[in-house]
């Protein structure tokens, strides 16, 4: 028999049971869709991460600074002297207020407030919509200027010009000089769009918090991230006689370590689509062995006018295959689909189709129809003739 | 010279510790471009004798011989392909396949014997049209009437110019007005050479063989010839 005939005759057969073909197909539709659906989800996050890292540069070292019980504080002259360290481009040591009460006018809404120096703008990337950064002088001078984000802007000016109006950070007075460019959450989660940015020792004397919690390092280039690293472990140890107290993270070393948790998360969930596709299976070998014990008459007929063990397990396997391909294939429609769609629900979750995993997810489909459907198929094709035929 | 020659078979059951013997040693040779009709009762072995010559069932012990084709040594697939060369049945329930339409139940044998779609279409519409069923080829058999689903069998049996037409109680479901026309069919494809054997228990209906073997309990218990055996005149080109 030719193959197009076995699959002419399972089309004839799937057609002519409409309702329970669909049925037996859903667990497949919903391996296939599951599995596509998770992983274009899981490398639309993998892929989101490298590019917020990518923005960021990989040459940046984030310093966490906890403190331990001998010293729990940096100088803040200690920590820019770093700069003249061979391999050391800029350093930015920050203080971080959040949740503080920021007021215009009547306003009164509440957003992290960092003090810094103007070396941070540009390790992290972002850009000025209006005015300009915080600069050197305005910390040589304990300025009450402040840059705001694109949020801040929004919420206390709308239209307005923001610039050259004050804004009243916990009863002191700042005036605004610069408006950031909207940029989204940066690696660390903060957003520097709802942030208000003034210099680093204004806000040390004004809010008494004098501890530098955390400090970006950039590297002059990628080669010597490493090096620097070193350097700055040394100085840390050194200051703090212990090497605890404070830790460093290198951008590419973090990259690499979100986007294997993120791997790692996809490949479990997958896991799970993909017990679900053999669930699907199960479901296709209990309608096959069904089809069997009710064809029973058909296939003595068939085998009384010639034909062969071979003939007549093929013909079940082949439509146990067209199924769960047909299942495998609406599956991976609805998967795309699903993929396509999920940004417009989950507008901060990108997703990413992988053409791959949605041809394997496809021939594994079928793969577990022809499975699953052998044992149904062997038993159809070893009746005996007579039996299959006095059968009613 | 011999379309079939039965040698001493025997089939038995054995049902726990009873042994049942449903066929006690039987011999019948049938000439190629015979008529037979075998008859009995309900019980006599002639349904197992019938399965038995279409090859559906393995007897006990004996030998069986179909033209000219030794058939104890032969597994299930040359079993199958015996049965879809030689042997054409035409069964008392019509056994059609219920989802495929006339034209494709009678294409079904030539599928299994592996001819071309585009010949195979073409000699059934030709089987339905000899049987007057031309017309029919797209209808279900649950849309035909009884006669004329056995006509589409009848076309089915005759697709793949069979040296063996077995009928098992073809008119059974049949009223007697389209049971006489299905015989007379039977009856002229004798005329045009075919070798027939007939399973029935009407003895109305075996009168129109040229032979009637009548069986009881598992054993012949007569042979009688009706009309003369024909002179062998078919198949000079077939190897």
């Amino acid at each position: 028999m030719r193959p197009w005939e076995l699959l002419g005759m399972a089309l004839a057969t799937v057609r002519a049971n409409p309702l329970r073909t669909v049925l037996t197909m859903l667990g497949v539709i919903i391996g296939v869709s599951s599995v596509v659906t998770l992983v274009s989800i899981g490398q639309g996050t993998s892929e989101a991460i490298a590019k917020q890292y990518e923005s960021l540069g990989t040459n940046l070292l984030t310093v966490n600074l906890m403190g331990n019980g001998r010293a729990t504080n940096l100088n803040y002259d200690d920590m820019m002297a770093l700069e003249n360290t061979a391999g050391i481009q800029a350093v930015a040591p920050t203080v971080t207020k959040n949740g503080t009460t920021v007021k215009y006018d009547r306003d009164e809404e509440t957003y992290n407030v960092v003090g810094t120096n103007d070396r941070y703008l540009e390790m992290q990337k972002g850009e000025m919509a209006d005015g300009r950064f915080l600069a050197q002088a305005d910390l040589d001078f304990r300025n009450h200027v402040a840059v705001i984000g694109s949020e801040v802007a929004e919420q206390f000016f709308g239209k307005d010009d923001p610039l050259g109006e004050e804004i009243n950070i916990s009863g002191y007075i700042y005036t605004v000089i610069g408006v950031l460019q909207p940029k989204g959450s940066n690696t660390s989660g903060t957003s520097l769009d709802s942030t208000v940015f003034v210099p680093l020792n204004t806000m040390q004397r004004d809010f008494k918090s004098g501890s530098i919690r955390m400090a970006y390092v950039e590297a002059a280039s990628s080669d010597s991230v490493s090096r620097v690293q070193a350097v700055l472990e040394a100085f840390l140890y050194n200051q703090f006689k212990s090497s605890n107290g404070y830790n460093i993270f290198n951008s590419s070393e973090l990259l690499s370590a979100r986007t294997t948790a993120s791997t790692t998360m996809t490949n479990q969930l997958v896991s799970v689509a993909a017990i679900s596709l053999l669930v699907g299976g199960i479901g296709i070998m209990n309608i096959m062995l069904v089809t069997v014990s009710e064809r029973t008459r058909e296939i003595g007929i068939r085998k009384s006018i010639g034909a062969k063990r071979r003939s007549i397990l093929l013909q079940f396997l082949v439509e146990a295959a067209v199924i769960s391909g047909m299942g495998g294939f609406v599956g991976l429609a609805v998967g795309v689909a699903l993929s396509l769609l999920w940004p417009l629900f989950n507008p901060s979750q990108a997703t990413s189709i992988s053409v791959n995993v949605s041809l394997y997810a496809f021939l594994f489909s079928v793969l577990v129809g022809i499975v699953f459907g052998l044992y149904p198929a062997n038993k159809a094709s070893k009746l005996k003739p007579i039996d299959a035929l006095r059968f009613d | 010279m011999n379309m079939i020659e039965l040698n001493d078979i025997t089939k038995t059951y054995t049902r726990g510790q009873e042994a049942l013997h449903i066929l006690r040693g039987i011999t019948l040779h049938i000439a190629e471009g015979d008529f037979v009709a075998i008859v009995g009762p309900s019980g006599s072995g002639k349904s197992t004798l019938m399965n038995t010559i279409g090859l559906l069932d393995t007897p006990t012990s004996g030998s069986y011989v179909l033209d000219n084709v030794p058939t104890e040594r032969l597994g299930d697939n040359g079993l199958a392909e015996l049965r879809n060369r030689k042997i054409g049945f035409i069964f008392q329930q019509f056994n059609l396949l219920p989802r495929l339409t006339a034209l494709e139940n009678v294409e079904l044998p030539m599928i299994y014997g592996g001819m071309a779609a585009r010949a195979r279409r073409e000699r059934a519409q030709q089987m339905l049209e000899a049987l007057g069923m031309g017309e029919r080829g797209q209808h279900k058999p649950s849309e035909l009437s009884g006669g004329q689903q056995q006509r589409v069998a009848i076309a089915r049996a005759l697709a793949i110019a069979p040296s063996l037409i077995l009928a098992d109680e073809p008119t059974g479901a049949l009223d007697s007005q389209t049971g006489a026309e299905v015989l007379e069919l039977i009856t002229r494809l004798n005329e045009q050479g075919n070798t027939i054997v007939l399973i029935t228990h009407d003895s109305h209906i075996a009168a129109s063989a040229k032979r009637v073997v009548t069986l009881r309990d598992g054993a012949v218990i007569a042979d009688e010839r009706l009309a003369p055996q024909p002179e062998s005149r078919r198949r000079e080109a077939v190897s």
